[in-house]
C-alpha cells in the first residue's frame, strides 16, 4: 500500500539504444506514471549521464520525491551511482532502487519487444511495492585500531608484513616456530629463476627485522581469537607457556600448508629405505657434496620419479587412510618442483639415468622450460593414464611398471635404485582461529575464500583475508602475489579511523520474540546470543551486528517471526513477488 | 515454445555472490530465455522459510528456479539448510496438488550463462509439462 505522502520519481534509461532497441522505453515511462505513488515517470537516453543524474536530482528537489528508482543496466553498474546521486540530493541512499532492464530483459529478450516491454513493467511494479517498504538506515561505524596482525612467518607472511609497515602502519608477525621464512627454507632455488630460495628469505628476514613497524614473535600460537573488523583481540601464548593479548584491526592468515606423507606401502613408501619423497630429495641434496649420489648407503644410479602421489585420488583407484577424505585436487606446483630436481639431479649426477613417471605435466606459463630442460638433459617421460597408477615392487633393486600412454599402451618397467614421491600440497591442521571467528572450509580442506573470483582473498568475514598457501596450492610467487592482494585490502582498512557495516544485519522484534533460542542453533557465526530484556526483564535474542553476516540463516527459524534481516525483509520480498504478476493492461 | 504452449510464470530467486552475476553474464552473452521469468536478488536464499514457497505458488507463480552458490556459498551450512527445507517444501508443494518439478534448487555461477539458460529453459518445459493446469491457446 502507497501512503499518501511518498513521491515515487521513476526513471527509465534507454542506454543509448541498448534497452530501448528491445523495450518500448517510452510506454514503460507512461503506464508506470499511471501506478499509485509514482509521481514522476520519465524515460531519458543515459540516465547514468551528468544529465540523466542531474534530472534526478532536480526532479528531487523541486518535486519533493521521497523515492527514486532508475530502471537501467545491472544494478551491478550503477547501483552505487545512484545511491550517491540521491543521497546528496536528500534521500538516505537505502531506500533507492534499482531495476536491470538491459542485462535481465532487453539482452535476453531482443526478439520480442512487446513481451520485453511488459516483463520491464512488471519488474518496475515490482521494483515500487519494495521501495516503499524500505526505511532509512545509516551504516554502522567502528573504531579502527590501526594495526594489522599476520598469523605465519612464511614467504606469505612475510610479504604481507613488509607490504603493511611499508605504509606506516604497525604489523604483529605471529609465527608458531623458531625461525621465520618457512618451509621455503626447505628448498633450493626457486623457479623460474633459480634464485637461491636462503638467499631470498635471508633477504626478505632481514627487511622485515629492520623495520621498525613490525613485531615479530617467534614460538608464538595464537590460541584464542575474538572481536570483529576493527578490533580483534588475540591471545598470544609463546614457548607454550606465557601469554599475553594484542590487538588488530585486521587479520591476514597465513599460516602455510602441509606436505603429503604417503602411507606404508604405498608405491613401495616405508617399506624400502631407497622410497623417499620429494621434499626429502631437495633436503638431501642441499647439502650433498659428494661426486657420487649415496642415499641410505647405497649407490643411487637410476632414479625413478612417480607424480601425483596424494593429489589428483580417484576413488576405489587410489588407497587413502581410515577417516581421510580423497584428494581431487591437483597440487599444482609439484609438476615443476619434479622437473626442477631431475635437471638438478642431472646437473649434479650426470651419469644418472633418469625416469619420470607422469599422469599430466602442468608446468603452467613460464614454468614450461623446465620440460624444454628435462628432455635436453635426457630425462625419460612415462605417461600413465588416470586408472593405470605404477606398481611397484621392492628388491634389490626397485621396479616401477606401468602402461605408457605415449606408446599407444605399451606395458614398461623401469628398474631402478631410488624412487623419488612427488607429494600432494594439503592444508594444514586447522588453527584455532578458524574455529574462533566460523572461517569457512573449503571442500579440498583448505581456507575458503568469499568469493572465488569477486573476493579472491576474502573471508566472508569482515577484516580478514587469506595469503598463500593456506588457502591453497602456490608458488613462491604465487604466495608473494597474494600477500600483496591481502596487504592492499588491509591497508585501506587499517589507514581509516572508523570503519563502516553495512546495516543489512538481523533485527529482533523484541515484543514478538519468545526467548526459546532456535535463531541461535541455526546462527553459524555466534552472532545471536539470549540476554534480559530491559523492559519486560524477559529472555530476548539479541544480535552482535559485526558479527552477524547478513545470510539470513536465523530467519526462517523463529515460529514467531520475530526476527527479520534488515533491507531484506521477506514479507516485503513477497509484496515485491506478487506485483510482479499483476496483470498489466497494454 | 511455440505459441499454442502457455508459458509458465517462474520466478527466479538469485543470490548477490553467485547467481545474479551469473544472470547479468546470461544477458551480457544476449542468450534467450522466456519472458515470463521474474528475478529477485537475495543474499542467500536461506531466507526463505517452507511457507513463503507455498505463498509464492498462491500468488500464481508455476514455478519457482532457486539459483543459489551452491557448496560455494559464503555463509557457512546454508545450501544445506535450504536443501533440507525444500525437500518439506516439496511435500507441501504436493498436498496442494502441485508437481515436484514446479519447484528447482540449483546451483548457478557468475559466470554459469550457459549453464543457467540450458537449465532454466529445461526447468520451464517441465513446469509446462508438469503443472497442473495447462492453458492451451485455442
Amino acid at each position: 500500500m502507497i501512503k499518501k505522502e511518498e513521491k515515487l520519481g521513476i526513471y527509465v534509461c534507454h542506454c543509448g539504444g541498448n534497452i530501448s532497441d528491445y523495450v518500448d522505453t517510452d510506454k514503460v515511462a507512461e503506464i508506470i506514471g499511471k501506478e499509485p505513488g509514482v509521481h514522476i515517470s520519465k524515460a531519458f537516453m543515459f540516465m547514468c549521464s551528468d544529465a540523466g543524474q542531474n534530472m534526478i536530482t532536480d526532479d528531487i528537489k523541486a518535486e519533493g520525491l521521497t523515492h527514486v528508482i532508475v530502471a537501467s543496466c545491472s544494478p551491478n553498474l550503477h547501483h552505487m551511482t545512484f545511491q550517491k546521486v540521491v543521497s546528496e540530493a536528500g534521500i538516505n541512499p537505502y531506500t533507492y532502487r534499482h531495476v536491470n532492464l538491459r542485462e535481465q530483459v532487453s539482452w535476453v529478450h531482443t526478439d520480442d519487444e512487446e513481451a520485453a516491454t511488459e516483463k520491464s513493467i512488471r519488474l518496475i511494479r515490482g521494483a515500487i511495492a519494495a521501495v516503499v517498504k524500505l526505511r532509512d538506515l545509516s551504516a554502522i561505524q567502528k573504531n579502527m585500531i590501526g594495526a594489522g596482525g599476520i598469523i605465519g612467518g612464511g614467504i606469505a607472511g612475510l610479504n604481507a608484513a613488509l607490504d603493511i609497515a611499508n605504509h606506516g602502519i604497525p604489523v604483529h608477525l605471529i609465527e608458531r616456530t623458531s625461525i621465520l621464512g618457512g618451509q621455503t627454507l626447505n628448498l633450493d632455488k626457486l623457479y623460474p629463476t633459480e634464485v637461491s630460495a636462503h638467499k631470498f628469505v635471508d633477504d626478505l628476514i632481514e627487511r622485515v627485522n629492520a623495520n621498525k613497524y613490525i613485531f615479530v614473535y617467534l614460538n608464538t600460537e595464537v590460541v584464542n581469537t575474538t572481536g570483529t573488523i576493527g578490533d580483534f583481540t588475540l591471545q598470544l601464548q609463546t614457548n607454550g607457556k606465557e601469554t599475553q593479548e594484542i590487538h588488530v584491526g585486521t587479520l591476514t592468515i597465513a599460516t602455510g600448508f602441509d606436505n603429503y606423507i604417503p602411507m606404508k606401502g604405498e608405491y613401495g613408501y616405508g617399506e624400502s629405505e631407497h622410497v623417499i619423497t620429494l621434499p626429502d630429495l631437495i633436503l638431501t641434496l642441499n647439502s650433498y657434496k659428494a661426486e657420487k649420489l649415496v642415499i641410505n648407503g647405497k649407490e643411487i644410479s637410476s632414479v625413478g620419479m612417480i607424480h601425483c602421489v596424494g593429489s589428483r585420488q580417484i576413488d576405489e583407484i587410489h588407497q587413502i587412510r581410515e577417516g581421510a577424505k580423497l584428494n581431487t585436487n591437483c597440487s599444482k606446483i609439484c609438476c615443476t618442483a619434479a622437473l626442477q630436481q631431475a635437471v638438478r639431479l642431472k646437473q649434479m649426477f650426470p651419469y644418472l639415468k633418469i625416469v619420470d613417471f607422469y599422469r599430466d605435466i602442468r608446468t603452467y606459463g613460464e614454468k614450461e622450460i623446465y620440460l624444454d630442460q628435462v628432455a635436453k638433459a635426457k630425462v625419460t617421460l612415462v605417461k600413465f593414464g588416470d586408472e593405470e597408477i605404477p606398481q611397484v615392487e621392492i628388491g634389490e633393486k626397485l621396479k616401477i611398471s606401468t602402461i605408457d600412454e605415449l606408446t599407444y599402451g605399451i606395458r614398461v618397467q623401469a628398474k631402478v635404485d631410488l624412487i623419488v614421491l612427488v607429494t600432494a600440497i594439503v592444508p594444514r591442521e586447522k588453527p584455532a582461529i578458524v574455529e574462533d571467528l566460523s572461517l569457512a572450509i573449503g571442500e579440498n580442506g583448505f581456507l575458503a575464500e568469499a568469493h572465488v573470483k569477486l573476493q579472491p582473498i576474502e573471508s566472508p568475514v569482515d577484516g580478514i583475508f587469506y595469503a598463500g598457501t593456506a588457502q591453497g596450492p602456490k608458488d613462491v610467487k604465487e604466495c608473494a602475489m597474494s600477500a600483496a592482494a591481502t596487504s592492499a585490502k588491509a591497508v585501506m582498512l587499517l589507514k581509516k579511523d572508523i570503519v563502516e557495516i553495512i546495516p543489512f544485519i538481523a533485527e529482533v522484534n523484541t515484543e514478538l520474540c519468545d526467548g526459546n533460542g532456535d535463531c541461535i542453533t541455526q546462527c553459524e557465526y555466534h552472532a545471536i546470543t539470549l540476554v534480559d530484556d530491559c523492559d519486560t526483564g524477559k529472555k530476548v535474542a539479541c544480535v552482535t551486528a559485526e558479527l552477524c553476516v547478513s545470510c539470513g540463516a536465523c530467519i526462517p527459524a523463529c515460529s514467531k517471526k520475530a526476527i527479520t534481516l534488515i533491507g531484506y525483509d521477506t514479507n516485503d520480498i513477497l509484496g515485491e513477488v506478487r506485483a510482479m504478476i499483476k496483470e498489466v493492461d497494454m | 515454445m511455440n505459441n499454442n504452449e502457455y508459458e509458465p510464470r517462474i520466478l527466479i530467486i538469485t543470490t548477490d555472490a553467485c547467481s545474479y552475476p551469473g544472470v547479468d553474464n546470461a544477458g551480457q552473452k544476449h542468450l534467450h530465455y522466456s519472458t515470463k521469468t521474474y528475478t529477485i536478488r537475495t543474499l542467500d536464499p536461506v531466507i526463505f522459510d517452507v511457507d513463503w514457497y507455498i505463498e509464492v505458488f498462491k500468488a500464481g507463480y508455476d514455478g519457482i528456479y532457486i539459483a543459489s552458490c551452491g557448496t560455494d556459498s559464503p555463509y557457512i551450512g546454508t545450501f544445506e539448510k535450504i536443501s533440507k527445507r525444500i525437500e518439506i517444501v516439496i511435500k507441501e508443494m504436493k498436498k496442494m496438488g502441485l508437481h515436484f518439478s514446479q519447484i528447482k534448487l540449483t546451483a548457478v555461477c557468475t559466470v554459469c550463462a550457459d549453464h543457467f539458460v540450458r537449465e532454466l529453459k529445461a526447468f520451464t518445459k517441465d513446469v509446462a509439462k508438469n503443472m497442473p493446469v495447462k492453458v492451451i491457446a485455442q
